[in-house]
């Protein structure tokens, strides 16, 4: 089917487009070149024409960091039944269900669609877990998918380090992991520190030795950042960074990423990373020094991790972090899981409050962090749903990013002392258009190596964004007019008109000596169970996406391409 | 025979059970798959050999009429249940769609107590593992209550250490040995520490525990049995770095949600300076599976009931309010429903005989691939088929039934 797309102005900057009227043309879902009006081709005639020329368009938007599947969504779903009673006390926030800071399914692929979103990703998928994630995963309706394997706390990896596995092996161990798990990215969650905490360790700093196998999280993080460089896996390593929520961490978290010895590095959820401990309270912010870091460093990209306030549930891999938080939950309850001698899971209920010097405190940072970070290729807003909050806040914050009045409102909303120990006031700007174009579609498609979203130039998926033009751009976010993924609409005026399947994204990293061998040995022996038991097969991974399977190229690629 | 198969007849789905390359015999089909195992056999036979007996002359069945039976006594229920039980993933997503049909109530196979369980687990707080954790590290291993061996027969050889001659697990924080403790009233003679216990005494001898932990004074007045336990548990456990308490929900008795509140705690204080997981083991895979899809699918567990917008748990729905059943992976008639229900029956081809109102249902591990939930939730195993499907009955009544009676409400 041919379509034309009548465009009032497309925000595309990764095709260097910044409001043009245009038409886009697509064939079967993907955009093609505009035909040459000259020619005899360009008397084509669209089977369907969309007339947005009323609207900004831009491409579907991606999330680059949310809780979206996995075992750890269902432990959480099972501890608080009582969740569909509470009431959203965010304003300006949507919900698809009053207080629903932890949707099913369904609901999430449709409150993600309803915001323009067309992709997400799973940031902590566990290698023993991937098979449930993508089952999960595959009943979320409408948008793209994909998950990051959690790696750097398997007890196999920190011992062949302490056995002095050399940089090949430990690079086919990765390539291995991700095929087996059907993965887009590495993360890497409080490096050694999940299995330090196994035995007994309540924290591990940077270049602290892991109390059984003496491995530092810096060299852990050299390790997996030289292994996906060498691989040319497209998103860099993405690290939880030690010592969350701890005060003082800043300087950890600058180290940790120091560790990539200028290899690409992503630290997620940066605003849990970015405490001092100065004042009275012992609470302070340092987000200016790790914004300035960031500046400096190129290598160097961050996703936010907003809090927003209210009740939200967390869910980390981070172990070693969630038990001690246990005793502050909210309600009290919480489940902490020790996995495989892989990772762990950690489920903590929360409320954040703004009268709350810390909460507060913390909501101002994440701010910060947004506003004092330059460059718009390298900061993602995530709310690290449901940790911080959930997704539904976007378009409040996006309307904070751009509207500075509304901006102060808001701060002037929170505990008088955070508002003092904040240099949230001081600052002046606000995001442009294309400046939330690039941070919340053109960067993310960039960082993930997704050549097919994120722009709307010949080739990619004719997933389009229209927004009124007749509301202030600071909140149009809130109210996309219509949506379409793939050429399908999706969304009209707030309402779901289909829902296709989405497409999981994947990579196929080479690998040069197969591991299978050691690695067979070591699942019989030390976890009890056969090595391919666990694996996930190309075949099955189309068999459990009905097909919808995109594997993107490893190789090395400029991170970040002049527009 | 498939050297990937993955046996369903418990909760543990050992991967290490490679089916016998002897030809089949008159017996079944299945006969040369002798998994030395009695859960795994009661599996094989309950799947395959048609009851009332063997051997003897099944009549046959008109598969059609009994769709349309089935349809027609489905379409006299006002409040339906989907009964869940012994369901993969597959089956689950497809009873659930069903239940949105009928707008049904959904349960899983689970008694009142082992709900109960729930509820208690759902309120406190509570640590964790996996089987491969335990396996790994655990030093102190603790059999709670009464039933394991039975429950989950391989249970000692999925947790035992890597290498048997050496019983320091390789990932203990200490280099001390390995002890399985039994804290019940049975015992075993390659328990290390056999701990005589009454599962009624279980609340109060964990609290006991507790208090000797948190080195506070335990005012209740107990037996002196109780003390006598505490004792004995705590010379079990005093140079351990890693436990495990291993359950499961029968085998606690009558008291069962207390002696699981107490255990959450006793857990909770001991990884203040150690480390320890609860671990409760599940008899079929099915529960935990089942419960995992309705997890992520409806956003919380059963009981539960549908309504249009997919997402309103019914927590005060009673099994009186049903008054008819769909069964569907049941081996028998439901559990846990008042008698004398009207059921239609979705069960393994050998037994559609069994039961009046019955329909094939596709076995995963037999005859079709399927993915079940360990017990430990670790992961998703991928269940493959032991042998093709012999012939073209199996494959889609349950979808047939389900449009039917779609295009009927």
């Amino acid at each position: 089917m041919l379509q034309r797309f009548i465009c009032g102005g497309i925000y595309d900057p990764i095709q260097g487009r910044r409001g043009e009227s245009l038409d886009l043309w697509a064939r079967d879902g993907i955009l093609i070149p505009a035909p040459d009006t000259n020619s005899s081709a360009g008397q084509l005639s669209a089977d369907e024409t969309i007339d947005l020329s009323n609207c900004i368009v831009m491409p579907g938007a991606i999330d680059i960091h949310t809780h979206i599947g996995g075992g750890k969504l269902t432990i959480a779903r099972t501890l608080l039944p009582e969740r569909y009673a509470a009431r959203s006390s965010i304003p300006d926030a949507l919900f698809p269900l009053p207080g629903n800071y932890l949707p099913n399914a369904w609901d999430t692929g449709i409150a993600y669609a309803r915001l323009g979103y067309t992709a997400c990703f799973e940031p902590a998928m566990l290698f023993s877990g991937a098979r449930q994630a993508h089952l999960e995963m595959a009943e979320i309706p409408i948008i793209d998918h994909g998950g990051y394997v959690v790696m750097g706390n398997e007890e196999y990896l920190l011992r062949r380090m302490q056995e002095g596995a050399d940089a090949s092996e430990i690079a086919d161990y990765v390539a291995w992991t991700m095929n087996a798990s059907g993965a887009l990215a590495v993360k890497v969650v409080n490096p050694g520190g999940i299995d330090a905490f196994k035995f007994g360790a309540q924290r591990l700093d940077v270049d602290e030795s892991h109390p059984r196998f003496g491995v530092t999280p810096r060299q852990v993080i050299t390790a997996l950042t030289t292994a996906l460089d060498q691989l040319g896996v497209p998103h860099p390593l993405h690290v939880h960074c030690g010592n969350l929520g701890i005060p003082g961490n800043w300087d950890s978290t600058l180290r940790t990423a120091s560790a990539a010895d200028g290899r690409p590095i992503h630290l997620t959820h940066v605003q849990f990373h970015s405490y001092g401990n100065e004042g009275p309270r012992k609470f302070s912010t340092q987000a200016a020094k790790v914004a300035e870091f960031v500046n400096r460093h190129p290598n160097v990209s961050v996703d936010i991790g907003q809090v927003i306030f209210g009740q939200t549930v967390t869910v980390s891999a981070d172990i070693m972090h969630q038990s001690s938080s246990r005793k502050r939950a909210q309600p009290k309850k919480w489940v902490c899981s020790a996995i495989e001698c892989q990772s762990g899971c950690g489920v903590v209920p929360f409320r954040y409050r703004d009268t709350n010097f810390v909460h507060a405190l913390q909501w101002a940072i994440g701010l910060e962090l947004l506003l004092l970070v330059e460059d718009p290729w390298r900061v993602f807003l995530t709310t690290d749903h449901p940790n911080g909050g959930p997704f539904t806040a976007y378009p409040y914050l996006i309307r904070m990013l751009m509207d500075r009045t509304y901006r102060e409102e808001q701060l002037r909303r929170i505990h008088p002392d955070a508002i003092a120990s904040s240099n949230l006031r001081g600052i002046q700007r606000e995001y442009t258009l294309d400046e939330i174009a690039i941070m919340t579609r053109a960067a993310p498609a960039r960082i993930l190596g997704l050549r097919d979203l994120g722009h709307l130039g010949p080739g990619a998926a004719a997933d389009l964004v229209a927004y009124r033009n007749d509301l202030a751009p600071s909140r149009m976010f809130a109210e996309p007019h219509c949506v379409y993924r793939r050429g399908r609409q999706v969304v009209d005026r707030d309402r779901i008109v289909a829902t296709p399947s989405g497409h999981v994204h994947r990579v196929n990293p080479a690998i040069t000596s197969h591991p299978e061998k050691r690695l067979e040995s070591y699942f019989a022996s030390e976890l009890g169970i056969r090595l391919s038991s666990t694996v996930i097969s190309p075949q099955e991974l189309l068999d459990i996406k009905q097909g919808h399977v995109v594997t993107h190229p490893c190789e090395a690629i400029q991170r970040r391409e002049q527009p | 025979m498939t050297p990937d198969w993955i046996c369903p007849g418990c909760g543990l789905l050992c991967d290490d059970i490679t089916p016998s390359d002897a030809p089949p015999t008159d017996a079944g089909p299945l006969d040369a798959a002798t998994p030395a195992c009695p859960r795994a056999i009661a599996w094989r036979d309950s799947v395959t050999f048609p009851q009332p007996s063997r051997g003897s002359p099944l009549p046959a069945i008109d598969l059609e009429a009994r769709l349309r039976a089935c349809a027609d006594l489905a379409a006299t229920f006002r409040a339906p249940c989907i009964w869940l039980a012994d369901c993969d993933v597959a089956t689950t997503r497809k009873g659930l769609d069903l239940a949105a049909t009928l707008h049904a109530t959904v349960m899983l196979d689970q008694s009142p107590e082992s709900i109960a369980i729930d509820r208690i687990v759902q309120r406190a707080g509570h640590f964790t593992g996996t089987f491969g954790e335990v396996r790994s590290r655990a030093d102190r291993l603790i059999l709670v209550g009464q039933g394991l061996d039975a429950v989950a027969p391989r249970l000692r050889t999925r947790l035992q250490p890597p290498n048997e001659s050496d019983s320091q697990c390789v990932s203990s924080a200490t280099a001390i040995a390995r002890r399985w403790v039994r804290l019940g009233d049975e015992s075993s003679s390659t328990d290390s520490i056999s701990i005589p216990c009454s599962a009624t005494d279980l609340p109060e001898a964990f609290d006991r525990y507790h208090a000797r932990l948190t080195g506070t004074r335990f005012h209740p007045r107990v037996p002196d049995s109780i003390d006598l336990i505490v004792d004995q548990l705590a010379n079990a456990c005093h140079d351990a770095r890693s436990f495990a308490w291993v359950w499961h929900d029968a085998g606690l008795g009558p008291r069962a949600p207390e002696v699981v509140r107490s255990l959450l705690r006793v857990v909770d204080q001991q990884n203040d300076r150690t480390r320890a997981v609860s671990i409760r083991v599940f008899a079929r895979p099915g529960l935990s599976t089942a419960a995992q899809v309705c997890g992520w699918r409806c956003g919380f567990n059963p009981p539960l009931a549908y309504t249009d917008q997919r997402a309103r748990p019914l927590e005060r729905w009673r099994v009186d309010d049903c008054d008819g059943v769909i069964a569907i992976g049941s081996l028998g008639s439901p559990r846990y429903l008042p008698t004398g229900l009207p059921v239609v029956h979705f069960v393994p081809a050998a037994q559609a005989h069994s039961f009046e109102n019955a329909l094939p249902l596709e076995v995963p591990a037999l005859d079709v691939a399927g993915y079940v939930q360990r017990s430990d939730q670790a992961m998703m195993h991928r269940l493959v088929p032991l042998q093709p499907i012999q012939e073209p009955i199996v494959s889609n009544w349950l979808d047939r039934f389900t449009r039917i009676v779609a295009a009927r409400s």
